[in-house]
């Protein structure tokens, strides 16, 4: 269960309204596993270290399992039963290896064989390329005048709003959106722990912001945040 | 905007994700950051797209599992633990 890293590249000399957001999670701290060899070390050693390892992600593991499950009494069961899981395969976990996107792969395997069954949800897929998206914003350049307005009219949006808006998209988008923004995850490490190919990926990433983007307009016009747009539709 | 470093409108918008994310190469990211700070409508785009990124880590890093769970979670990680024992 190998989990690869994409480098991040670093761009020097921009202003920093315009720098690339990294995700607002603390970097992953190298687990401190790496110094101990399986060989030597007991049950209860191997305990001691998942507790002290693994146990620090509950957070953010019971974070994003609210995000999938849109529910906290599932949320927590989906958690528990990540870190059980989690703990019976802890002995092949492979040292130096990203602990927080193993944990992260268990529990979305988790949700989608255990939550997304009893939800009975089909499985949600969108085939659709990326023209329409630059079609959009290409189109968008006519009414540029209106978008710092917007921008801080969206950031004044309460967290509410924005969890209702999050709620709407559909589950791939909704887990890929928050594994990419929330988490930091690379492009690769979320195509990890969805398995799938690094293209559905980003697909799915700029399907979700689009919407997410559209759904917060909406919000925010209805809410009187923003203006409703003059001769109907704006985007 | 069509200095040597910089990329022209299309190409800013194709990687604009890309670039959001930290996922493109540091002299790609040099060329469409040129663009962003020559092209006023692409800068503007760009911000609404850092913004939405910017809303949903906001309003999602605030989750804090009840203790409850963690309690749980470690009782059961010590019976997993005895069950074990007992098979060996």
């Amino acid at each position: 269960m190998l989990i690869g890293t994409a480098s991040t590249p670093s761009v020097e000399g921009l202003p920093s309204s315009l720098a690339p957001l990294t995700g607002a999670a603390e970097p992953t701290p190298i687990p401190s596993t790496v110094m101990i060899e399986d060989a030597v070390e007991t049950e209860e050693e191997r305990a001691a270290r998942f507790e002290r390892d693994a146990l620090p992600y509950l957070d953010q593991l019971y974070g994003a399992a609210l995000r999938m499950t849109r529910n906290p009494a599932d949320a927590e069961d989906l958690v528990q039963e990540t870190y059980v899981k989690a703990f019976s395969a802890f002995a092949s976990y492979t040292d130096g290896t990203n602990l927080k996107a193993w944990l992260f792969r268990i529990l979305t395997n988790a949700f989608i064989n255990t939550y997304r069954k009893k939800q009975r949800q089909p499985l949600q897929t969108h085939t659709d390329d990326l023209d329409d998206w630059q079609m959009q914003h290409t189109q968008a350049f006519a009414t540029g005048q209106l978008r710092s307005a917007e921008a801080e009219a969206l950031d004044r949006l309460p967290n509410d709003i924005i969890n209702n808006a999050l709620s709407e998209l559909s589950e791939d988008r909704r887990v890929a959106v928050y594994l990419a923004d929330v988490e930091g995850f690379s492009y690769q490490e979320i195509a990890d722990i969805m398995d799938t190919p690094i293209g559905t990926v980003m697909s799915r990433l700029h399907r979700g912001r689009k919407q997410l983007r559209g759904l917060l307009e909406e919000y925010a016009v209805a809410e009187g945040y923003l203006p409703a747009p003059v001769g109907g539709e704006e985007s | 905007m069509t200095e040597q470093h910089a990329c022209s409108c299309n190409e800013a918008l194709a990687s604009v994700y890309d670039y959001l994310d930290s996922e493109i190469e540091a002299e790609a990211a040099q060329a469409i950051a040129g663009h962003l700070q020559e092209c006023p409508p692409c800068a503007d785009q760009y911000r609404m797209e850092q913004m939405v990124k910017a809303l949903v880590q906001r309003t999602c890093c605030q989750e804090r599992a009840p203790e409850t769970l963690r309690v749980r979670i470690v009782a059961q990680i010590s019976q997993v633990r005895i069950t074990y024992r007992r098979e060996i």
